[in-house]
């Protein structure tokens, strides 16, 4: 009787099935650890929370306040106050001579005096634009000098360098996420696989500003792996632009997509 | 020497116990046998394939558990390299037809899991990759909970309807007596 109840427990579906799963599960960590052990694109056993560089990202704070115009728009920086510099109303409203008395004179003074003043005010503007154009150098200078400085990035930063072209957009994910959406004219080095890119790598200058990112997020390491990697390689300013392709695209600013 | 019902299993319904219940008896039939072998290839591909893929990118996979914050962030990697082998191994079980029920056990249970993770991820609102596959990112949202119910159903089906054609067994048995159909 005894026999015949272990038999009908035996063949029961579950039971039989429980006791298989036991067996296969074994089997799959003893291949997990094996494979985990010795393969050469192995992962680190527990994964490390990366600490956020609370000095870089009070800088970040600082540069975000004060330098938040492109250099599109750096010609009026009276308000920003980092370099006030007149206006180009302003310059050339003082460029230009006084013309109230003109009723006074005779055609051929009033069309000198009216040439006069056309070609100060070319001159005015031609001197703003130079003013302004070294301003924003200066500025542009000194706001990747500052990134350079950094570690990592937030959006605004990395859209800023974006628009300057400033930078090279490196995407650390796999190919498959870079041919769904990337940041337009990123590079793609999937950090697993950044040693097969080492031929590309070693032909850009080492003092390139260099901009990684991958998913987004705090849980995103790829970005900061392979700027170690980079860093490691050579390369002088390597920065992590941490909100990644989530937050790019959060703020629909541009993305672009391949083929393979 | 193997009892009967050990050395047969998965081939065809035990010799002793509930050999006449109907059950059985259907689980036995040539169509449920066709049917099972179609459920147990199907579901064996597509967990082969899906742990081979993300073999190939573990670190991705660790960072889209990571992102479910569920388990602590540190043996998230620990659960990607433990995902990634079961599934490979239950897939290559289920298309060689050894341990079916087993191996259905045992996906039912990952199913489960992604289940209450991809509910629990949606329930917080959160937009993240649900990390099922390892090609482009795809959120976690009501058709991968349709995806996985349906994933589901064909691992319960496998654990009560387990015997069909072209399992390893069969083959072997054939072997060793020339003849047997397969």
């Amino acid at each position: 009787m005894t026999d015949i109840d272990d038999n009908l427990r035996e063949q029961s579906p579950l039971r039989k099935a429980f006791r298989e799963a036991r067996a296969v599960l074994g089997i799959a960590i003893v291949m997990g650890i094996s494979y985990n052990l010795f393969a050469a694109t192995r992962i680190p056993w527990i994964r490390e929370a990366r600490q956020r560089d609370s000095a870089s990202m009070a800088a970040l704070s600082m540069l975000d306040t004060n330098t938040t115009s492109t250099p599109a728009d750096m010609g009026d920086t009276s308000a920003g106050g980092n370099a006030p510099v007149a206006s180009t109303n302003d310059t050339m409203a003082t460029a230009a001579p006084d013309t109230s008395g003109l009723a006074a004179l005779t055609k051929h003074e009033r069309d000198s005096v009216e040439k006069m003043r056309r070609d100060s005010l070319k001159v005015a503007q031609l001197d703003a634009k130079r003013v302004r154009d070294s301003i924003a150098q200066a500025q542009s200078a000194g706001f990747l000098e500052q990134v350079a400085s950094l570690k990592e990035i937030n959006t605004d930063i990395a859209k800023r360098l974006y628009d300057m072209k400033a930078a090279i957009f490196i995407d650390a994910r796999p190919e498959d996420h870079y041919i769904e959406s990337h940041i337009p004219g990123a590079m793609n080095i999937y950090e697993t696989e950044w040693q097969s890119h080492i031929p590309e790598l070693v032909k850009l200058p080492r003092e390139q500003l260099v901009v990684t990112y991958c998913g987004g997020g705090d849980a995103c390491e790829l970005s900061h792996d392979l700027a170690d990697h980079l860093r490691g390689i050579g390369f002088k300013k390597v920065v992590v632009y941490t909100g990644g392709i989530k937050d790019w695209t959060a703020k629909k600013y541009p993305v672009g997509t391949a083929q393979k | 020497m193997q009892p009967e019902a050990t050395l047969h299993e998965h081939d065809g319904p035990p010799r002793a116990g509930i050999r006449s219940s109907r059950l059985n008896e259907l689980a036995t039939s040539p169509a449920m046998r066709w049917v099972s072998l179609a459920v147990r290839i199907f579901l064996g591909v597509f967990f082969l394939v899906s742990g081979a893929e993300k073999l190939t990118a573990l670190k991705v996979f660790g960072h889209s558990i990571a992102m479910y914050e569920i388990l602590p962030e540190g043996i998230s990697n620990i659960a990607a390299i433990l995902f990634v082998w079961t599934e490979i191994l239950t897939g290559a079980l289920l298309i060689a037809g050894a341990a079916i029920r087993g191996s259905a056990l045992v996906i039912a249970s990952m199913l489960v899991v992604f289940l209450i993770a991809i509910l629990s991820a949606m329930a917080r609102g959160m937009d993240i990759d649900c990390g099922c596959f390892a090609g482009p990112p795809q959120p976690v949202g009501w058709p991968k909970v349709f995806e996985d119910v349906g994933l589901l159903i064909a691992a319960i089906f496998l654990i009560y309807f387990p015997y069909s054609y072209f399992t390893i067994g069969r083959l072997l048995r054939r072997e060793a007596a020339q003849g047997e159909p397969v």
